[in-house]
């Protein structure tokens, strides 16, 4: 009987062991939601703080009165793009079933508006071969004393160049603002779950401590 | 499975805290002075179970482990689950404080049916019995949880039928492997420590020692 008793636990054991094998064990359980506009799109990533994707998950977009606007589907990589519907206090949601949600708001400041009032993507290619056109004018414009009229003389005026600027360095930051995003996830760390099980810890000897003092 | 912030409405809200208040209220009554620390341990095991994580479909699974600490608890598994749940919501942010009453209610209750159910079963001399009851314990646990985080989810207008089906079949894997982790911790708990499960010796003892403190 006893042998018996070794082989089924060791059969338990195994199965429990293979089951494993068969799936990812990942820290995750809530889901996260990035989303930045460039080029006139907003663009939504969302994924599990491990990493892996929200598939198939709802998109929600709400105006700053809190009015449904728009709504759409992540991909199979957790991402959904879409036209800058209004310029506002965007809130975008995730809802990834089972109750997992996730909110977003994209200022209405962090929304760039140059790129909307000039309609489409067509003008990076303008602005490029702009960019040729400054660095030449700003050669010319080295002895002239005020930069605006040196700027104006040359077909550039100091709007466009601050447009093409900031078009640049969004691009630029974009990857940083997506790593400062991903950081602000705290993941649960050693820290998170030593200082829970301390807690716990703390509260039986709490209750104990009160119980003794009931029964004594 | 945990439910996060700004999901339910405002009625399920109050419900669910209302009825893990209730839970909880039993919890603690039948919560005497040697059960204590066996209410903690359930309680870590509960807190750090849930960061064991499968992948599957656009949301994922843990492990919960609440069968288990229903039969171990019985109706004080609602005080370490609302603990365990609160540290979570605190420290790693998953559900929120304002589901903490539903996600409790949503596996604590679970915890509370397995072990109406089947201690009874668990306890038995029988190895058959023993581990037919204990599998079904871990399986059916994660089970239950799973029809009533999606009847919380109806209310939002949600279709249950939809979520429910959702939910269970993204469960189906660690129902499997809970039930194969509470027939372990029972068969290990019976062989190396079987007070816990409040098998007959302790019931004698525990008689004992309540009448040495009546003298």
């Amino acid at each position: 009987m006893k042998i018996k008793n070794g082989i089924v636990i060791f059969i338990f054991i195994i199965s429990f062991l293979l089951s494993f094998l068969f799936f990812n064990i990942a820290f995750a359980h809530k889901v996260s939601i990035f989303a930045y506009s460039e080029g006139g799109m907003i663009y939504t990533e969302s994924y599990f703080p491990d990493g892996s994707p929200v598939v198939n998950g709802e998109i929600q977009v709400y105006d700053s009165s809190n009015k449904l606007i728009l709504k759409g589907r992540t991909d199979n990589k957790g991402i959904y793009n879409f036209k800058i519907p209004k310029i506002d206090d965007l809130k975008i949601v995730l809802l990834a079933s089972m109750g997992h949600r996730a909110e977003f708001v994209l200022k209405k400041g962090d929304i760039s508006t140059i790129d909307k009032e000039n309609g489409n993507l067509k003008n990076e290619s303008i602005s490029k071969s702009k960019i040729g056109e400054i660095s030449v004018q700003n050669k010319i414009g080295v002895n002239k004393t005020s930069d605006n009229e040196a700027l104006s003389m040359g077909n550039v005026t100091a709007d466009e160049i601050r447009k093409i600027v900031s078009e640049e360095v969004a691009k630029e930051l974009k990857p940083i603002a997506r790593g400062i995003a991903k950081l602000e996830e705290n993941k649960p760390g050693p820290t998170e779950i030593i200082g829970g099980i301390g807690y716990i810890i703390g509260l039986i000897g709490i209750t104990m401590f009160f119980l003794a003092k009931k029964r004594g | 499975m945990h439910i996060s912030d700004g999901v339910l409405s405002m009625q399920v809200l109050i419900g669910g805290a209302a009825l893990t208040a209730g839970g909880t209220a039993i919890g603690l009554k039948k919560m005497d002075y040697d059960k204590i620390p066996k209410v903690g341990l359930m309680a870590s095991a509960f807190f750090v179970a849930s960061l064991i994580h499968v992948p599957l479909g656009p949301s994922n699974v843990h492990l919960i482990l609440n069968g288990i600490i229903g039969i171990i608890l019985g109706w004080s598994a609602f005080p370490a689950i609302l603990v365990a749940l609160l540290l979570q919501a605190l420290l790693f942010q998953f559900g929120g404080l304002t589901v903490l009453g539903v996600n409790t209610f949503n596996m604590a209750f679970p915890a509370v049916i397995i072990y109406l159910l089947f201690s009874k079963g668990i306890k038995s001399n029988k190895l058959s019995m023993s581990i037919a009851s204990s599998f079904l314990s871990g399986f059916l646990a994660v089970f239950f949880a799973g029809i009533f985080t999606a009847f919380s989810l109806v209310f939002t207008g949600e279709e249950f039928l939809n979520v429910a089906k959702l939910i269970l079949v993204a469960h189906i894997p660690i129902m499997c492997i809970e039930g194969v982790v509470t027939v372990l911790i029972v068969g290990f708990l019976k062989k190396v420590k079987p007070e816990i499960l409040e098998l007959n010796g302790n019931f004698k003892r525990k008689k004992i020692r309540e009448r040495r403190a009546a003298i």
